[in-house]
């Protein structure tokens, strides 16, 4: 069966519209809830409770000067933001936003195109999208700009892992790359009738680990050590401004509604929700509805975790996803491959006993995090030993880890707890 | 170029697929060169990137996509990264870069075009003309000359990953659990490298007290490194004459 | 059904455990000694249980009537916590008995596997029946037998060996001995190999190991140069040995060795494609094994890494080196027999003369044993061009008499390096043998080993080798072979007339020996001398290890 070419072009469009539709309202969400946060009152002169300042921001940064420092690498430095916003573009290709719609006889998914490896894709786009920070701060040709490139570059190839370890826990409970598959997998009711199958249930620990680690990949609060106003001016972004700071403000954001998309379609059912007994031509967009819910959910955790948490110390960064996070995952995948086993052998467990178990294992995980050494007191330790350089002796320590700043290992500042 | 010409109408059937290969083939030979020459080692590291996503795209071109975007994931994403993280860290600057003198770039010429000639010459006849039964115009079975080899991959929707992981767990077992050897090493080996301070010593009374304690070593240019030490007994070690 | 499974349930292989049981014995226990090392201070939590899991697993094994397995496991089991409670506070030692003992567990798995896949119920005519196991992956044949012989022994000999000179050069760091045992566990892996993939893999297990061992001593700078050098120089040649991979596998389209060989006999098989996969293989394994010109590196790596780390590189990579050309060659390339017998041939002889001369020529005991080692890499290529079970065995042969012979050199030098600072010169020696006649008896007799002089182990392995490469027409190589071997007796033996026959410099410190090496010199220098004398034993083994898996 052909397909007629606008079927595609629509997708596209529709997609992407929705995409940055989303993205515009973050910003302008995040600004009016962070504000409320500090009792403040947020943007509220354009348009109905100020919805229109992002576009109207977007239009300053457009006509803005877009000053280019004589020292930096030109060619790098105008490429780096485009890459960021490309990767981000990209990666939502294969996340399909609702049921199966039918408009003039054809019927098609809200995707645009459903790659038979498509959690792999979005995986591969956002290690892609380090490129953008990375060399940006190294074409700035600037300490400040440089250190947040190679901050982030670490942070991003550290936590992929654990993301990557947490998807894979996933793949092996559908036995499917494809995301339509991991959708429909999660459709039906889970092992207790009324609860839906959502993977966020029977895989908690993985989600666990996959939300903790999108913050960090998005490059957001409280792991935007990348930018780190207080420590490195801006970061990567330092020399940036007019469009090409734009398009790393929407990169940044746009990455937040991916990777909220994303863990929505993995762990909460993607578009699936009651349709309420509607026809089939318009359950599909019912479907919307539900996505969009669940995505703007976790968006709102974006933004409460920017309003409510300081920003972690760089070694405290690492520490917790080296030794928290990917021993977490790691053990996880094993789990769940041999309940993946354990089902195709022998038939698996009783319903009551999976939920057991699950609860289990995501109490053990809430227990082990909680009284865990690190990272505090491992990062703790580190002062001791390494970090803090003693008196007279430059070589005992102090230039031992580069990406800490430096001397001021404590930020006094932020740390200060309710 | 009329080889990859014939190569592309060899390899792949539709018009699509051999434009597409075309693209990545001129882009990936034209970054793998850039490699080379780039004075800049930081775009020489970017092209290097550039080549590793036109070789994903070759093979997605194959109809294989799980290795392509593993590709991207694995090269593009992580190790390229972590190349660039070290050379940005290092902040090497052009002036390091070795300079190659004029007889040794001279031999790697020589001995480049040498290598590219042969295998330009042991592909060019068997894989391309009619007598290979890659061209899908030749009588496979009788004039097939020259077999055109490959896995029996299994068409799938898997895009590739339930056939690698079948042979990985069956066939190539013993292979893939030595690889996780070799990741233990390697590790063990980045550990051995990098740490600064080695696994103290048990015997802490003896050695953690003194920074700045001569060892009796008999290596001078080992000296000043007591970190290194497990412990610091000798069992047999008194020195005593052999005869 | 609450998965979504879209593939059907893989149907599980069977392992055979027992065709790997010595690499498995000496894996578990390199990961138990990491850990042991790891958890300073409370050892027993790492020993009881992994000692619980041991003696649970060979008790299993004894009751699965499988004996020996079952024996080694329960030893291995019971002696882990009773050295953690020996030396509680003494970890190289500890790490040391931990994989000395493993490597004699893991020698006595390969006499067991020996006699399971002999054939003639020990009669004098027993032959290796060679197995294939794990879908071809691995092949237990006369080569495996033989590799896994000559590295665990060297293994076990240089534990000792190096155990006070670490220490003496505060090297001696906990991850060692694990690592040691990792290489160990790459060459006996690269021994059996019988694909592409396999080989591959393992080759690159024990480089890394040695790469890092290398550069133990990171506060010299020759060990870090030796490092870097050996990891460059190797990676490229990884890369070349893996690219030459690549091109024989789109010749034949197979990766397992024995389907190659068959493919390459086949008229209808592309043999330029071939040719350049060969030539290109035949420059890796060349580095590896560091046959002129590919060379390079040995010298300054061998001189710049710890001593006791060059005679393990020297005596068991070559071994396993050798034993991948031989199974690549004789298995998967006999269809290009025409090709490559002359290439080798040549390269044989340039590295035997090449060696030989530059040898000459060094003042530095370490660099000297360096070119020596590439001579002898020149040797056993001439078993391997000969291609005939005779130079099959022969080289197997040779290898491990090269393999106790260098080893014992090495102990020499560790034990006059101990007291004399980091070089070893030729002016440093004079005079030894009236000072310290033991160190210098046995230098001299290894030396006179590698010679090739009766009445010890050098003599004869170099008689099996020549004598298979005259039998094979190969005359002209083995008149070279003498020459070579002409103008190294001169240099090995100026070097025991330096030390008999000159006087001593009073200021020089004597040679001094622990006691592990004072054991791992004397258990060498009396395999030089055993297998000199009775060489038949070992020689019927070899000879019975010719056949291979095809």
């Amino acid at each position: 069966m052909e397909t007629p070419l606008w079927v595609p072009l629509l997708q596209v469009v529709v997609i992407f519209t929705y995409y940055l539709l989303l993205t515009a309202l973050l910003i302008w969400a995040e600004r009016r809830v962070v504000a409320r946060m500090q009792s403040r009152l947020g943007p509220n002169r354009v348009g109905p409770f100020g919805i229109l300042q992002t576009l109207v921001d977007g239009v300053k940064m457009f006509f803005k000067e877009d000053v280019t420092p004589g020292m930096v690498n030109k060619l790098i430095f105008n490429i780096a933001p485009i890459v960021g916003v490309v990767a981000g573009f990209l990666s939502i290709a294969v996340i399909p936003i609702g049921g199966e719609v039918t408009l003039f006889g054809e019927t098609f998914t809200l995707v645009v195109s459903d790659l038979n490896v498509g959690v792999l894709w979005v995986l591969a786009m956002g290690s892609l999208h380090v490129y953008s920070t990375f060399l940006a701060g190294w074409a700035s040709n600037s300490p400040y700009p440089l250190m947040g490139g190679i901050r982030s570059s670490a942070q991003m190839v550290s936590y992929e892992i654990a993301q990557g370890l947490a998807v894979a826990s996933v793949f092996i409970y559908t036995g499917s790359l494809r995301v339509s598959d991991i959708v429909a997998a999660q459709s039906g009711s889970g092992f207790v009738e009324g609860v839906p199958g959502w993977y966020a249930i029977p895989l908690f620990p993985a989600f666990m680990v996959f939300v903790i680690g999108m913050v960090a990949e998005a490059g957001r609060p409280p792991f935007d050590l990348a930018e780190a106003e207080g420590e490195l001016v801006g970061g990567f972004n330092t020399e940036y401004s007019g469009l090409r700071f734009g398009m790393f403000m929407l990169a940044e954001f746009m990455s937040v509604v991916t990777m909220s998309a994303i863990v929505v379609t993995l762990f909460l059912g993607g578009p699936a929700g009651p349709t309420f007994g509607a026809p089939d031509a318009v359950a599909g967009l019912i479907g919307v509805f539900w996505f969009t819910l669940k995505t703007a959910l976790f968006i709102f955790l974006f933004i409460l975790l920017r309003g409510a948490l300081p920003r972690y110390r760089y070694d405290r960064l690492m520490n917790l996803g080296w030794k928290v996070l990917i021993p977490v995952a790691l053990v996880w995948t094993l789990v769940t491959a041999g309940m993946v086993l354990l089902e195709q052998e022998q038939g698996g467990f009783g319903a009551g006993l999976r939920l057991t178990m699950a609860s289990a294992a995501g109490v053990i995980l809430l227990w082990l995090v909680a009284t865990s050494r690190t990272p505090r007191d491992a990062g703790d330790r580190a002062d001791h030993h390494e970090v803090a350089p003693a008196p007279g002796d430059p070589a005992a320590g102090g230039d031992d880890d580069v990406l800490a700043t430096h001397g001021e290992d404590v930020p006094r500042t932020e740390e200060v707890s309710p | 170029m009329t080889l990859l010409a014939q190569a592309a109408e060899v390899t792949a059937g539709d018009t699509a697929e051999v434009t597409l290969f075309w693209v990545f083939a001129v882009l990936g030979l034209g970054s793998a060169l850039a490699v080379i020459t780039l004075r800049n080692i930081v775009h020489g590291a970017l092209m290097l990137v550039l080549n590793f996503l036109a070789i994903a795209g070759l093979y997605l071109t194959l109809q294989s996509a799980f290795l392509s975007i593993i590709q991207v994931l694995v090269y593009g994403g992580a190790i390229m990264v972590l190349f660039l993280f070290v050379i940005m860290l290092l902040g090497v600057d052009n002036d390091d870069l070795l300079q190659a003198d004029g007889r040794n770039r001279l031999l790697a010429i020589i001995g480049g075009a040498l290598l590219a000639g042969a295998i330009t010459f042991a592909f060019v006849g068997p894989y391309t003309s009619a007598a290979s039964i890659c061209a899908e115009e030749a009588p496979a079975a009788a004039a097939g000359q020259y077999d055109c080899v490959g896995l029996d991959y299994e068409e799938d929707d898997g895009a590739g990953v339930a056939f690698i992981g079948r042979s990985m767990f069956t066939t190539y077992t013993y292979p893939f659990e030595l690889s996780a050897l070799l990741l233990t090493v390697a590790t063990i080996g980045a550990v051995i490298l990098a740490r600064r301070r080695d696994l103290t010593p048990e015997d802490e009374d003896e050695v953690v007290g003194d920074e700045r304690a001569e060892p009796t070593g008999a290596h001078p240019d080992d000296r000043g490194d007591p970190d290194l030490v497990l412990e610091g007994d000798d069992a047999g070690a008194e020195p005593r004459g052999e005869g | 059904m609450f998965l979504a499974q879209a593939t059907e349930p893989l149907e599980i292989p069977e392992v055979a455990w027992s065709s790997f049981a010595p690499e498995l014995a000496l894996t578990a226990a390199a990961l138990v000694l990491l850990l042991i090392a790891i958890a300073k201070g409370r050892q027993q939590l790492v020993a009881v249980p992994a000692a619980v899991v041991s003696l649970a697993a060979g008790i299993w094994l004894v009751t699965q009537q499988l004996v020996v397995p079952g024996g080694v496991a329960i030893a291995l089991g019971l002696a882990l916590p009773a050295l953690v409670f020996a030396f509680p506070r003494r970890g190289s030692l500890v790490q040391a008995w931990g994989a000395g003992l493993a490597l004699v567990g893991a020698l006595v798995l390969t006499g067991w596997q020996y006699l399971t896949v002999l054939e003639g119920g020990g009669t004098e005519v027993a032959t290796i029946v060679p197995q294939a196991a794990l879908a071809g992956a691995l092949a237990n044949d006369g080569i495996a037998f033989f590799t896994r012989i000559t590295v665990y022994l060297t293994g076990l000999l240089v534990v000792p060996i190096g155990y006070g000179y670490l220490q003496d050069r505060r090297i001696n760091r906990a991850e060692v001995e694990p690592l040691l045992l990792l290489a160990v566990v790459g060459m006996a892996a690269l021994g059996t190999a019988n694909d592409l993939i396999t080989l591959f893999v393992a080759l690159e297990v024990l480089s890394l190991a040695l790469y890092v061992l290398a550069g133990l001593a990171r506060r010299d700078r020759r060990s870090q140069e030796a490092s870097l050098k050996y990891f460059v120089l190797g990676a490229v040649a990884s890369a070349i040995l893996l690219y030459g991979m690549a091109l024989t596998y789109v010749a034949s389209g197979e990766l397992a060795l024995p389907a190659i060989g068959s493919s390459l006999g086949l008229v209808t098989t592309d043999r330029v494609v071939a040719t350049l996969g060969l030539a290109l293989i035949t420059v890796g394994l060349g580095f590896k094994v560091a046959l002129v010109p590919f060379h390079l590196w040995t010298p300054d790596v061998y001189q710049g890494s710890p001593t006791n780390v060059t005679a393990f590189m020297a005596a068991a990579t070559k071994a396993a080196g050798f034993a991948a050309i031989l199974r690549l060659y004789l298995v998967a390339f006999p269809g290009l027999q025409g090709l490559w017998v002359p290439v080798l041939a040549v390269l044989a002889a340039l590295t035997m003369l090449y060696g030989a001369y530059l040898a000459l020529v060094q003042r530095d005991l370490k660099r000297m044993l360096a070119y020596s080692s590439i001579t002898h890499a020149g040797y056993a290529t001439i078993g391997v061009v000969a291609v005939s079970d005779a130079g099959l065995s022969g080289t197997l042969w040779y290898l491990l008499t090269y393999a106790v012979s260098t080893l014992g050199a090495f102990a020499c030098v560790i034990a006059i390096e101990r007291t004399r600072g980091g070089e070893v010169g030729l002016l440093e020696l004079r005079g030894l043998g009236r000072t310290s006649p033991a160190i210098a008896g046995i230098l001299s007799l290894c030396l006179l080993s590698l010679a090739g002089l009766p009445p010890t182990a050098g003599f004869v392995g170099k008689l099996v080798v020549f004598q298979a490469g005259v039998q094979a027409g190969l005359t002209w190589l083995v008149v070279i072979g003498v020459l070579s071997s002409v103008v190294a007796a001169f240099f090995y033996l100026r070097i025991a007339g330096t030390m008999f026959l000159e006087d001593a410099d009073p200021a020089l410190p004597l040679p001094a020996a622990s006691s592990g090496l004072t054991v791992g010199t004397a258990v060498s220098a009396a395999l030089v001398v055993f297998l000199g004398i009775q060489p038949q034993l070992f020689l019927q083994v070899a000879d019975s290890a010719a056949a291979l898996v095809r």
